[in-house]
């Protein structure tokens, strides 16, 4: 399985999904004009890791900004790795804010609320 | 054949729907298939709702941060807006005072230049004075018996010395204007004004025939 590794841009988040270390990074900003072209392969990559994961899976959100769209393929994404608890494997997620950014911080707390993965909202 | 791209982000949503929608048009009303296909409703009905509470709380969240940022734009120009009067008042206070440095700065160079020329003046005459008391000397002594021996002319004939003393009186204003011009030459090469500059000192009339 093919690692995915996307340099950020002014609109695009940095995605780096690594299925060797079963490490999975999304950051910057997310303003994509259409979300789901960008977020349809990392739906895909996630549909076939989480049939073969890595016993511990740590997925970090580093996000600067997002928008709406945007925020529902993210609860996608949380929804997909639901089912690596449900098989018995290991799954940790990060969500980092800045100082300080009580948007960020209380988005991340809805997402905590309405997913069943262990879920850490991290100071930067 | 590939899978097909959804073209939206709710695309499995509408899948349900369109499920649901398609069993109640059916006109299979087993029990368990019914209830079965609610459940699953009902599953992706929940979901949907909370998608749709997330979904709300973050784009109030984007918007109430658009605004914040909007109002804060809003300041900058303000205050950039201010900065801007404000440097156009220091720029015209900056333009008056410029103006007045060289009306006074005008000033000083004519009282300067009004100076020289007095001192120079003042030099010149004293210069044209020793001049004039040398030659006057130089008559008595040199040139007037010089003159009388060629001539053979006696003491009583004055009209030779009086010539000889009054083009000597003659010769001062003369002598005067000429040391006065090349000191002021002299001055004026010192100062270097720049070309642009109209010359302020001129070289006297007549001048050029004394040279």
């Amino acid at each position: 399985m093919e690692n995915i590794k996307l340099e950020g841009t002014g609109r695009t988040p940095e995605v780096d999904f690594d299925a060797h270390q079963g490490n999975l990074l999304i950051g910057g900003r997310s303003i994509p004009e259409n979300s789901i072209s960008f977020y349809q392969p990392l739906f895909d990559w996630l549909d076939d890791y989480v049939k073969k994961p890595k016993p511990k899976t740590l997925v970090e959100f580093n996000l600067e900004y997002f928008n709406t769209s945007s925020s529902k393929c993210i609860l996608d994404i949380l929804r997909k790795l639901e089912r690596l608890p449900e098989n018995g494997h290991q799954a940790l997620v990060k969500w980092y804010y800045d100082e300080g950014d009580e948007d960020m911080e209380e988005s991340g707390r809805d997402f905590q609320s309405l997913i069943n993965v262990a879920f850490e909202l991290v100071m930067k | 054949m590939p899978e097909e791209t959804p073209k939206d982000v709710f695309e499995k949503e509408v899948e349900s729907l369109t499920r649901a929608k398609s069993i109640l048009n059916g006109e299979d009303f087993d029990r368990d298939v019914i209830l079965t296909e609610y459940e699953a409703l009902s599953r992706d009905y929940e979901k949907l709702l909370g998608d749709a509470r997330v979904m709300t709380n973050v784009s109030d969240r984007l918007h109430h941060r658009l605004n914040r940022a909007y109002d804060k734009i809003n300041q900058t120009l303000e205050d950039l807006k201010e900065a801007h009067e404000e440097l156009t008042t220091k720029a015209e206070e900056i333009e008056r005072k410029r103006q007045l440095l060289e009306t006074t700065n005008n000033l000083l160079q004519n009282t300067i230049d009004e100076l020289t020329r007095t001192r120079i003046s003042k030099k010149a005459t004293t210069i044209a004075l020793l001049a004039a008391i040398l030659l006057f000397f130089a008559s008595e002594i040199f040139l007037e018996p010089l003159v009388e021996s060629i001539f053979n002319l006696g003491k009583e004939d004055s009209a030779i010395s009086f010539l000889l003393k009054g083009s000597i009186a003659l010769l001062l204003k003369p002598i005067d204007y000429l040391v006065e011009w090349y000191l002021m030459r002299d001055i004026r090469r010192k100062t270097r004004r720049p070309a642009s500059e109209p010359p302020t000192l001129e070289a006297p009339p007549g001048a050029d025939m004394l040279s």
